[in-house]
């Protein structure tokens, strides 16, 4: 009984102690609160105009398969990869929402699998080199009719690389597998025309484009503003500082585990073009930069769209102008650090990892991952600072 | 729209006040009680509750763990590929990559509906010793059952798993129901072979996560809870195995697969390498099939060993070391810590320790000093008849097993969708495994038949709170 008593002195005592602390190193946590409810406002703000301009873009992307696929040729395919390229843009941007189970990547329904999933075999899809009946494509005794159910229930179904839908599927189909030291695939158009399973090809491509929206069209219905039954209604509802953690988990995941460690790290580990995150159309370098322009985005609390808006207010950043003031330029000077190394990964990232470690591309990508980790380990610290708030309260 | 909350933001809230009307014991869980593994606790409780790093790790382990992670994840192909880093599957194999039955670093799961098992596989052996203790292989069909293979060579076969389901009641008239397995071997046809005496040992795939914390405990501290011949009489004996190492070249103390039958991740990950993908390493040299089963194949290349460089191998191995154990959910909840007590008056603490300690002076930083709760003793212990395999492991006879640990143990269903326990995963949900225990545990399961239905509850909440 006596340590039950103990402990609730030291109970009470320590709030009065964190308020001491708090005074002497000019920390302002009274208004966190609602610091903290602005940002989560601001950044559904930035969540919905980031998936809305990811479904233009798909899309448009959409529209030029179906453009390129009415009477296929090499400028249709042409016009559909430059698509392809800038329909990663936006979505990239969004991965920054990824890692605290919203609606991209919740347990049950989440669709990333289904849109962005990598590494992919593509071999499961259709022909690759010493294999020219391989695939889905070419598999018609046991696939006679391709369609959007069949392509989303086999996704992942032989195993996490069994990848059949999404951006890289699609990538797939347009550059073929890359075999070139000095550029992308280059799958012919007769693939689309004159090629053995041509029609099936066709449709499976078509039948990507179509899930590709669709699943962008969900993500933008649960994060429009206004609703009261979607994902956006009920994050805003939830306690402002558990909201704020989960958004600050989801850019330091990214920028730690996912961005210099899988993304990155690896095929620097590997030398091995299979490790490289868009390894057919070779815009590994895309990739990364704007996945740390999403990071970016949050940290800002600043995202300019399409159309040339700009959504402004609180992001990540304001965490730390009330949580660790005295930081806050060395907050500012990484993600700035973070930005233009992940800038100086050089193109193509499959040439760029090969060589000893001394050699430019390897160097600046381990300058890019070094500066990565460094800022993921200091959104550790901000969000450890977080929870300390929470259980004062 | 159902939505779990992945995130705990408990990590370090304080214990809420008491009720007047609890018993003192109750009001009191210790201090760091949530903490699984001390300061390499993770807070995650969906489906990557499994698949994170420690919490405290530096940098150059987490680059380790990343690299290790995409060997553990990705399927590696037969050789010669045009993935150089990632050939030599078979010619006989289990799966493709760790992932396939460790899936998200979880349990495996036994087939259903006439599936190809992945999850599960078969230790295959015949009666007498093998070097070094071991159990002695067939010598046509090697020590494990391969019931994949790359083009050119055949499987060997597969099992057949029938369930005799039967009722039982608990002490209060209400009824349960578990599942019996039995098993038929089914040869392939490639290979001519005498299976008459041959003894299989199913095992399913365990869950990986907390690994490098068990390796890190101190050996002294495993040996000083053994007591073979239970001097203490209190019905619970506790045995180490005594296995081969392969590096150190001399018996040791086992401390993983269920019947402790390996002494460290490495040389267990290398196993696992051999045995259920065919690619060979520096501590397993040679290819996981016999002199009789290359004789009839067609066509496949000899390999060049080894298949995984020493390199990737300790990343793999340096991965799984620095898988965190998730921290616990509702372990102040008033209804938990009271299945806590009956946890421990049922005497199940006496073999699943609750806590244990790392070695303070242990190599990994990050793993070192840690108090952690695993809830074993890596001890092996008669479960009695109805769990042997009638397979008996170096030290390890065929009734005995190394107790698992439960760490993470509630969130199983969040993590691998199914819930399939025991070595053989014929348990279906925890409580089954409850009711399967014998032997040394029988007391400890006949307490918990006996007890009503609200105590038994607040149990398996306990239980489900790991």
């Amino acid at each position: 009984m006596i340590a039950l008593i103990l402990r609730i002195i030291l109970v009470s005592a320590l709030p009065t102690a964190s308020v001491l602390v708090a005074a002497e190193d000019g920390k302002n946590p009274e208004n966190l609160a609602e610091v903290c409810r602005e940002l989560v406002e601001n950044y559904g703000e930035i969540v919905h105009a980031s998936y809305r301009d990811s479904l233009a873009e798909a899309n448009r992307l959409e529209e030029a398969i179906a453009a390129f696929l009415e009477d296929p040729d090499e400028a249709g395919l042409e016009a559909a990869k430059k698509a392809w390229i800038a329909a990663r843009q936006p979505y990239l941007q969004t991965e920054a929402y990824r890692f605290y189970a919203g609606p991209i990547d919740d347990d049950d329904d989440g669709p990333e699998p289904m849109i962005n999933g990598w590494p992919m075999d593509e071999y499961h899809v259709d022909y690759v080199e010493g294999a020219p009946e391989a695939g889905i494509v070419g598999d018609v005794s046991n696939y006679p009719e391709i369609d959007k159910d069949l392509v989303a229930r086999l996704n992942e179904k032989a195993g996490e690389t069994a990848i059949t839908s999404g951006y890289h599927a699609i990538e797939f189909l347009l550059w073929g597998q890359d075999t070139n030291a000095d550029g992308p695939g280059d799958r012919p158009a007769t693939d689309y025309t004159t090629a053995k399973h041509a029609d099936r090809r066709a449709t499976y491509l078509t039948v990507c484009a179509d899930l590709l929206t669709d699943h962008l069209a969900y993500l933008v219905s649960e994060w429009v503003p206004g609703k009261d039954d979607n994902f956006r209604a009920e994050f805003a509802g939830r306690p402002p500082l558990e909201a704020a953690r989960s958004i600050l988990y989801g850019i330091h995941f990214l920028a730690g585990k996912e961005l210099a460690g899988e993304r990155l790290l690896v095929a620097w580990d590997t030398q091995e073009q299979e490790d490289e995150h868009s390894c057919f159309s070779d815009t590994t370098d895309q990739d990364a930069r704007y996945d740390a322009k999403g990071i970016e985005n949050v940290y800002r609390g600043r995202y300019e769209t399409l159309d040339g808006k700009t959504i402004s207010g609180p992001g990540a950043r304001a965490l730390a102008e009330i949580l660790m003031p005295g930081k806050v330029e060395d907050y500012d000077a990484k993600m700035d650090a973070v930005i233009e190394s992940v800038g100086e990964i050089p193109a193509p990232f499959d040439q760029a990892i090969l060589g000893d470690d001394e050699v430019p591309g390897r160097r600046a990508i381990m300058t890019a991952v070094e500066h990565l980790e460094d800022f993921a380990f200091m959104l550790a610290d901000l969000e450890q600072e977080l929870v300390k708030e929470t259980n004062r309260r | 729209m159902k939505r779990k909350l992945a995130l705990l933001l408990a990590a370090f809230a304080i214990a809420a006040p008491a009720r007047a009307d609890e018993p003192p014991e109750l009001a009191m869980p210790e201090p760091g009680e949530e903490l699984s593994g001390g300061a390499t606790t993770v807070f995650q409780d969906g489906q990557n509750a499994f698949s994170l790093p420690l919490a405290n790790i530096g940098r150059e382990n987490r680059r380790l763990h990343v690299v290790g992670n995409s060997f553990f994840n990705k399927p590696w192909v037969a050789a010669p590929a045009s993935t150089a880093g990632r050939d030599g599957l078979g010619p006989l194999f289990h799966a493709v990559s760790c992932s396939a039955c460790h899936t998200r670093d979880g349990r495996g799961a036994v087939p259903v509906d006439g599936e190809l098992m992945t999850g599960l596989l078969f230790r295959l052996s015949v009666p007498g010793e093998g070097v070094h203790g071991s159990p002695k292989p067939h010598p046509v069909y090697g020590d494990q059952l391969a019931v994949r293979a790359i083009p050119g060579a055949s499987p060997e076969g597969d099992v057949e798993i029938e369930y005799e389901e039967f009722a039982g009641r608990f002490g209060d008239g209400s009824p349960y129901r578990l599942r019996r397995p039995s098993y038929r071997l089914e040869p392939g046809e490639a290979y001519e072979a005498d299976l008459d005496g041959i003894m299989l040992g199913p095992r399913l795939a365990p869950p990986v996560h907390g690994v490098g914390l068990l390796e890190a405990v101190p050996e002294e501290a495993i040996l000083a809870r053994a007591d073979p011949d239970d001097a203490d009489g209190d019905g619970i004996s506790g045995r180490p195995n005594l296995v081969w190492d392969v590096v150190r070249k001399k018996t040791v103390l086992g401390r993983f697969g269920w019947k402790a039958n390996q002494p460290n991740v490495r040389q267990q990950t290398a196993a696992a390498f051999v045995g259920d993908m065919g690619i060979t390493s520096a501590l397993f040299p040679g290819e996981a099939h016999t002199a009789a089963q290359r004789a009839v194949w067609k066509d496949v290349p000899e390999s060049e060993s080894p298949e995984v460089s020493d390199d990737i191998l300790d990343k793999v191995v340096r991965y799984q070391q620095t898988l965190a154990p998730p921290a616990r959910r509702n372990w102040n909840d008033p209804n938990v810590r009271r299945g806590q007590l009956l946890f421990a008056e049922a005497k199940c603490a006496a073999c699943h320790v609750p806590k244990l300690a790392t070695a303070a002076d242990y190599g990994i930083a990050e793993l070192a000093g840690q108090t952690i709760r695993p809830y074993t003793d890596l001890l092996l212990h008669d479960m009695g008849e109805d769990l042997a395999d009638g397979r008996p492991d170096f030290q390890a006879g065929a009734a005995e097993w190394r107790t698992p640990p439960l760490w993470g143990l509630g969130l199983n269903r969040a993590v691998n969708g199914v819930e399939n326990y025991l070595h053989d995963g014929r348990a279906r949900t925890v409580e089954e495994a409850i009711l399967w225990h014998g032997g040394e545990a029988e007391a400890s399961r006949e307490f918990y038949r006996e007890l009503p239905a609200a105590d038994r509850d607040a149990l398996l909440d306990f239980l489900d709170s790991l």
